[in-house]
């Protein structure tokens, strides 16, 4: 009688032994499974990233956006590189093809006659 | 073709000459060969005129070069003194047979606007292509140059690398197409366009190729710039 109240406070202990430290788990746990972490670093990287590189893919398409501008002016100097005698150089060629569709109908329409 | 009428219509008339004249007895008055003589005349003058034309317009032409100027020169010169001659011959022609030879010499053997006014006009379009083909080649060395510093300046130059690649690709053609076409524009006879009259066909074909070509070269060349600029 005696063994069987002592075995049953013992599995009685035990279990509340096991409630109590599954309790404290638990606690933990969900602490450490918090979205939290992971979010602040997100926005460390929006906002602070363009050189601190962390390796974040959302950062590099961050950078190349705010890139974008800096290509954008780059482009005026660009165009300097254009040799500026150029566009006079193709002004020139498409007057001298316009002369040739004239040749060519002179030539397509005397030899029309056909003597 | 109207021209063509008027020779065929002097010879024709000359058929009838000979024919009336086969059958006239021989106290027939000698046959009037001047309505004949007027109309071939006519015929030279018309051919003179247009050699004028075609010498000022070859001079006239900064682009033919020295050779191809000097071969139609040439060509032209000896045309018109073979007319003049030809002309002297049928004035003084008496029988309407040699007259109707004659006459009819002043087209099959000269030839002028059948084939001496295309060449002439198909070689200052050639060498005119030659030259719009230096100026396509030096603009395209630019254009890769301007893209290349384009590109170290991070501009995307994708759009811009792959019209060049086209120009240069049309370059390419036109210069193949232009290969010896002038040269062989000017060495075709009067004696060879009588046999084949398309004798010129293939040459004219490749000059409107070519010209094709560098229109649509140039074209790039523009889309290029326009690029670069945006």
């Amino acid at each position: 009688m005696n063994r069987s109240i002592i075995r049953a406070t013992l599995v009685g202990l035990s279990v509340a032994g096991l409630l109590t430290l599954a309790g404290c788990g638990s606690t933990t746990t969900s602490k450490d499974n918090s979205p939290v972490p992971t979010s602040s670093r997100s926005m460390v990287a929006d906002t602070a990233a363009p050189d601190s590189t962390t390796g974040d893919t959302s950062v590099a398409v961050t950078v190349d956006t705010i890139a974008a501008p800096v290509t954008s002016a780059s482009s005026g100097s660009t165009a300097v590189v254009v040799d500026p005698a150029l566009e006079q150089a193709l002004n020139d060629a498409s007057a001298l093809l316009s002369g040739n569709d004239q040749d060519l109908t002179d030539a397509s329409s005397a030899a029309s006659r056909g003597d | 073709m109207k021209h063509q009428h008027t020779i065929a219509a002097a010879a024709v008339g000359l058929v009838g000459l000979l024919t009336f004249a086969g059958t006239a007895s021989a106290a027939r008055p000698a046959i009037d060969l001047s309505v004949a003589k007027a109309k071939c005349d006519a015929a030279v003058t018309e051919r003179m005129v247009e050699i004028t034309k075609l010498t000022t317009r070859s001079n006239a032409a900064k682009h033919l070069s020295a050779g191809h100027l000097a071969s139609i020169g040439s060509t032209l010169s000896s045309t018109k003194s073979g007319l003049t001659a030809l002309q002297t011959k049928l004035d003084a022609d008496t029988d309407a047979a040699t007259l109707k030879a004659d006459c009819a010499d002043i087209a099959t053997g000269y030839r002028v606007f059948a084939l001496r006014a295309p060449q002439v006009h198909l070689s200052i379009v050639g060498d005119r292509q030659s030259a719009i083909l230096a100026k396509g080649n030096n603009a395209a060395t630019k254009l890769e140059t301007a893209i290349q510093k384009a590109a170290a300046n991070n501009k995307d130059v994708t759009d811009a690398t792959a019209k060049l690649a086209d120009m240069k690709a049309k370059l390419a053609d036109a210069t193949a197409k232009l290969n010896g076409v002038v040269d062989s524009v000017l060495a075709v006879t009067p004696d060879q366009w009588n046999a084949n009259h398309s004798v010129l066909a293939g040459s004219l074909q490749a000059l409107r190729a070519a010209q094709a070509d560098l229109k649509a070269a140039f074209a790039d060349a523009r889309t290029i710039i326009a690029d670069l600029k945006a």
